[in-house]
């Protein structure tokens, strides 16, 4: 044994691999930490000072002027690296790895048939990993209970013209997926990956006042949340108020509505309400807040392509992400909260914050929510992630100024009016045609970060953004800019060998399991990014930006 | 409880151990948590003391007496497998082949990885339990009238003692309690190394050994921090089950307590608290309550080490007398080490003893309104309830000990100068008056079991030496607290 060197016992492991059906790279209970500071995303280390001493700007991005009752309004987070002592390093070194002899030893065909075969549903069209699930697998049961007590996969990925989830049998999941602006940087197409949000509302707000499924209820209270977090009144198709007993335009009367008005200041006397049995029982609301027992599906996929429309999503998850809303934090429990994080990080600056869970509870973000999420295994197949995989996602749904009750895209939902409303998955309708979106103080969003960040993406490393919309000086080509108020993806799409490019990448980091180290598809080691930061090092921003 | 023979305990001891590795010679066989694959290997005590001597023959030159590196790296907790391939040439120690034999490497592996059970900060699970445990020691939420947290008493500010002299009727000896008026049983101590002290059991000579408060009734911080919740002079909840149910109006807590303990951890309310306790616990083991920074620790880094800290000649001399058996004998309770080994000193053997210290009549009288009662110590447990150890209490740990006045279990001495020239009278050397009243000392509380065979062997203290002892008394202190010094 004394003479198997470290690296040959691992290429003999990567090669026994896949004799197995399971991972065994990953040991998926194992709760240490490698980075404590896994809940500071790769992106914060960007060097927001080129060579040139001229600033970019990505970080405004997440940390941004706050709504209520999100009290972190950390706008100021824009101006310097403000991490601990421990965090310093930068961990994220699977940014730093030259993959461009592994990239090229993947042909163009090999990785379009992996990333078009499906790994969320058998041949027979059952959800594999939910099978799996159901049978735990030894190595999974974190608690030794011999049940999974985290999420099990049940949605078809099979969506109506109202963008209901519908199973095998016609009836409803209670998944239902609308279309958004992506949001931005990372999670734009051209910079890795493609990837859908879901949302489900708990039994009660399906349900009428008598207890029996009722899909209208479902959809109202759907488009109340919509306003709640939206803190706008929206627009609907003509719902009868009679039948729920509610003003929901409040016009005084119980009326036809097609609006949910948006009026919440219960201090003087203003108060909003859910339909049906979730009204009945009294479930708490609030603005800015969604209902407790909210859950959202996002799934992070490879990029297909497809010679006549380009761009589309692919079958194979990289990743299937689950968060809900376990516990009602109130507005003074989320002031609480941020005064406490405020305090910790003004008396001891270097302490590292600790999150609460494993793989299969998911992490707790403290504010009620519960995350956790499934990742591609070695062979491919979905697997849970490690407690400190599943940090990862504490990083941004956590404390940023961009959250609405810890989440991104819900307040960027499309408006009544557009494709089924709103309700519908990007494989009904994709983002061809669509418009960049406005900040809330109006100003055009992509076209901002592209102004501000002198990029496309946080590591400046997205070369084909940056030929396309910028001139040899860096200045923005505004002729290109202005092609997003008429179609989006003229920026968030890659192009076709982009896109085999971006997915030849991940597949290397998926053969390695290194998600630990970052899950960032980069096939040269990164230039624009920081390995080691001073404390309390100024990013050079001066002049940061608020809505 | 199974007994222990005294040569094993010193080994024991030696090691500076921990609880967790008490746990194994106590013999505890039952094991509440539900989830107990993260607790630290418990290493068998003689190997790990083998190691050591080992260690510091071989290593500490290179790696530092505490194993955090000096020209070499930190090797806290590293393997067997890590030192055989270092000196196979993976780590260009070559020269070590020969020297430090297979079955050796093995022994100083074991005390590494002790080393890191005592020093490395808490990861995995117990990482998590911990930061719950932080929330439920700084909650006031968890007494009666919800005035009071463990912080209150324990104090974090002051060396986690009780710091609320401006309110408190006597000067803190004693502890207000939730109510506002009623005073506690004794002096609260500091929790600071409080994880040092072994799970509390008995030796074959029926003398005993560690455990938490100052009679070692709780036999390790959970079970310690089980008792003031429901202790009717301080948090006064009525009951366990009523502690649990305040825990429970926290969803966060409810949240966190089952991804913790388990799903079902509610079901049983034994269960419920011995979580909430043992998360407590898990809390007073993390790094924050052992630093090892005091200047005294910092005296034992070489030289050249940027934090090294040189002693003051009254330091100094301080430091000898301390440690000079044929002079002073503090450190035959007050120690575990010799003077020349590593820096984890517990400073203190956590053994009982009677010092003869008198009675504390004014926070008697404040409490009780009467002075008639005899605090008996250990040998008034119920348990114990014997003769032979009345009015003996644990040896407490001299970290600190300059910022957390006042002294003694019933905080009769408010000066630390006063405790030195208390040891030197009851040794017989003069310093007959108490400087704290001009009067001559009280009588002892409990006189029959005054351990005079140690006391009178100490040598008559000069003014100068009383000096150079609290000098040395001082340099314990932790860094953070290092302003509290008068």
């Amino acid at each position: 044994m004394k003479f198997l060197t470290k690296t040959t016992l691992l290429s003999l492991l990567l090669g026994m691999s896949s004799l197995f059906a399971s991972s065994n790279l990953v040991d998926v209970k194992n709760r240490q930490l490698k980075n404590y500071a896994s809940n500071i995303p790769s992106q914060c280390y960007t060097k927001t000072e080129d060579e040139n001493k001229k600033v970019h700007n990505p970080c405004f991005a997440c940390h941004i002027t706050s709504k209520e009752p999100n009290y972190f309004d950390d706008w100021d987070l824009q101006k310097e690296y403000a991490f601990p002592e421990d965090a310093l390093k930068n961990r994220w070194k699977n940014l730093f790895k030259d993959r461009t002899k592994e990239v090229n030893a993947i042909s163009d065909d090999e990785i379009l048939t992996y990333i078009r075969k499906d790994n969320y549903f058998g041949e027979d069209g059952e959800l594999t990993l939910a099978k799996k699930l159901q049978n735990l697998p030894k190595e999974w049961d974190i608690d030794g209970d011999k049940k999974w007590d985290g999420y099990i996969p049940d949605c078809y990925y099979n969506f109506d013209e109202e963008g209901f989830d519908r199973d095998t049998k016609g009836g409803y999941s209670g998944w239902r997926a609308f279309g958004y602006y992506p949001f931005l940087g990372t999670f734009w197409p051209t910079n890795g990956s493609t990837d859908d949000v879901l949302i489900r509302l708990p039994m009660d707000f399906r349900k009428d006042e008598n207890g029996s499924f009722d899909i209208e209820t479902y959809k109202v209270n759907l488009a109340i949340v919509e306003a709640l977090i939206k803190q706008k009144s929206i627009n609907t198709d003509t719902i009868d108020e009679k039948k729920y007993g509610v003003d929901l335009n409040k016009d005084g009367n119980l009326s036809k509505a097609n609006q949910i008005t948006f009026d919440y200041d219960p201090l003087n006397g203003k108060h909003m309400s859910y339909v049906g049995l979730a009204k009945k029982k009294g479930h708490k609301i609030a603005a800015g807040l969604y209902p407790e027992g909210t859950e959202f599906l996002h799934s992070v996929r490879y990029i297909d392509i497809d010679e006549k429309s380009g761009i589309k999503m692919a079958s194979r998850m990289k990743e299937l992400r689950y968060g809900k809303k376990v516990n009602w934090a109130t507005y003074t429990d989320h002031k609480a909260l941020v005064e406490e994080e405020l305090k910790e990080a003004h008396d001891f600056p270097d302490r590292l914050e600790v999150f609460i869970g494993d793989a299969e509870r998911g992490v707790s973000n403290k504010r009620g929510w519960r995350y956790q999420g499934f990742i591609e295994d070695e062979n491919g197949e979905l697997r849970p992630q490690t407690y400190e995989e599943n940090l990862f996602c504490i990083g941004c749904h956590a404390s940023l100024g961009a959250l609405a009750d810890s989440t991104f895209v819900y307040q960027r939902k499309f408006e009544h009016g557009s494709f089924q409303n709103g309700w519908s998955h990007w494989t009904q309708k994709g983002l061809k045609g669509i418009a960049q979106p406005k900040t809330p103080d109006g100003r055009d969003e992509y076209t901002l970060y592209l102004k501000e960040n002198g990029a496309g993406d946080e590591f400046r490393e997205n070369d084909e953004v940056i030929k396309k919309f910028f001139d040899v000086n860096g200045t923005l080509k505004m002729s290109e800019a202005n092609k997003l108020n008429k179609d989006m993806t003229h920026l968030i799409f890659p192009s076709l060998a982009r896109a085999l490019k971006l997915n030849k990448a991940y597949k290397v980091i998926v053969d390695e399991q290194s998600f630990i180290y970052g899950r960032d598809a980069t096939v040269k080691p990164v230039k624009n990014v920081h390995k080691e930061l001073k404390a309390d090092e100024s990013t050079g921003i001066t002049k940061p930006i608020r809505y | 409880m199974k007994k222990i023979t005294f040569s094993s305990l010193l080994v024991f001891l030696l090691l500076g151990c921990g609880s967790d590795s008490a746990e194994k010679i106590d013999d505890n066989k039952s094991d509440p948590d539900p989830i107990a694959q993260d607790e630290p290997v418990k290493n068998d005590p003689i190997k790990v003391e083998k190691g050591k001597k080992l260690f510091l023959q071989h290593c500490a030159t290179c790696h530092g007496t505490d194993a955090k590196g000096i020209t070499g790296p930190s090797i806290v907790g590293v393997t067997h497998e890590d030192i055989s391939e270092a000196i196979a040439g993976e780590a260009d120690m070559t020269y070590m082949q020969g020297i430090v034999l297979d079955s050796e490497q093995k022994l100083i592996a074991i005390y590494l990885n002790e080393l890191k059970n005592i020093t490395a900060p808490l990861d995995g699970l117990d990482r998590q339990r911990a930061n719950l445990g932080k929330k439920l020691f700084f909650d006031k939420n968890l007494s009666l009238n919800k005035t009071l947290s463990c912080a209150s008493c324990h104090d974090p500010l002051h060396a986690f003692i009780d710091a609320r002299f401006s309110t408190n009727p006597v000067d803190g000896s004693l502890s207000v309690g939730d109510d506002g008026t009623t005073l506690g049983g004794r002096n609260a101590p500091t929790v600071m190394y409080a994880k040092l002290a072994p799970a509390f059991f008995t030796m074959d000579d029926g003398t005993h050994v560690g455990g938490q408060f100052w009679d070692g009734r709780a036999k390790d911080l959970k079970e310690q921090a089980k008792g003031p919740f429901v202790d009717q002079a301080e948090m006064m909840m009525p009951s366990t089950g009523s502690v649990v149910s305040r825990v429970k109006e926290n969803t966060l807590y409810i949240e966190e307590l089952k991804a913790l303990y388990g799903q079902d951890i509610f079901n049983d309310n034994d269960k419920a608290y011995d979580a909430i306790a043992g998360s407590i616990a898990k809390f007073e083991k993390t790094t924050e309550f052992a630093p090892f920074d005091s200047k005294f620790d910092r005296s034992k880094l070489p030289y050249f080490h940027v934090d090294h800290y040189e002693m003051s000649e009254q330091e100094k001399l301080g430091y000898r007398l301390f440690f000079d058996h044929s002079q002073t004998h503090c450190s035959k309770c007050h120690s575990v080490n010799s003077s020349t080994e590593s820096t984890i000193e517990t400073f203190s053997n956590f053994r009982y003893e009677n010092i003869g210290v008198p009675k504390n009549l004014d926070a008697l009288l404040a409490r009780d309104g009467h002075t008639d009662k005899i605090d008996l110590g250990i040998g008034g447990r119920a348990d114990i309830n014997d003769s032979k150890h009345h009015g003996k209490f644990k040896v407490p740990t001299l970290r600190n000990v300059a910022v957390t006045a006042p002294y003694m279990s019933n905080g009769v001495f408010k000066e630390l100068k006063t405790v030195i020239k208390y040891f030197d009278y009851m040794a017989g050397n003069g310093h007959t008056l108490n400087p704290e009243t001009d009067q001559p000392w009280r009588e002892a509380e409990v006189n029959a079991t005054i351990n005079y065979p140690i006391l009178k062997t100490l040598k008559p203290l000069s003014d100068e030496k009383i000096e150079a002892l609290e000098s040395f008394l001082n340099i314990l202190t932790d860094k953070r607290y290092e302003s509290l010094l008068k």
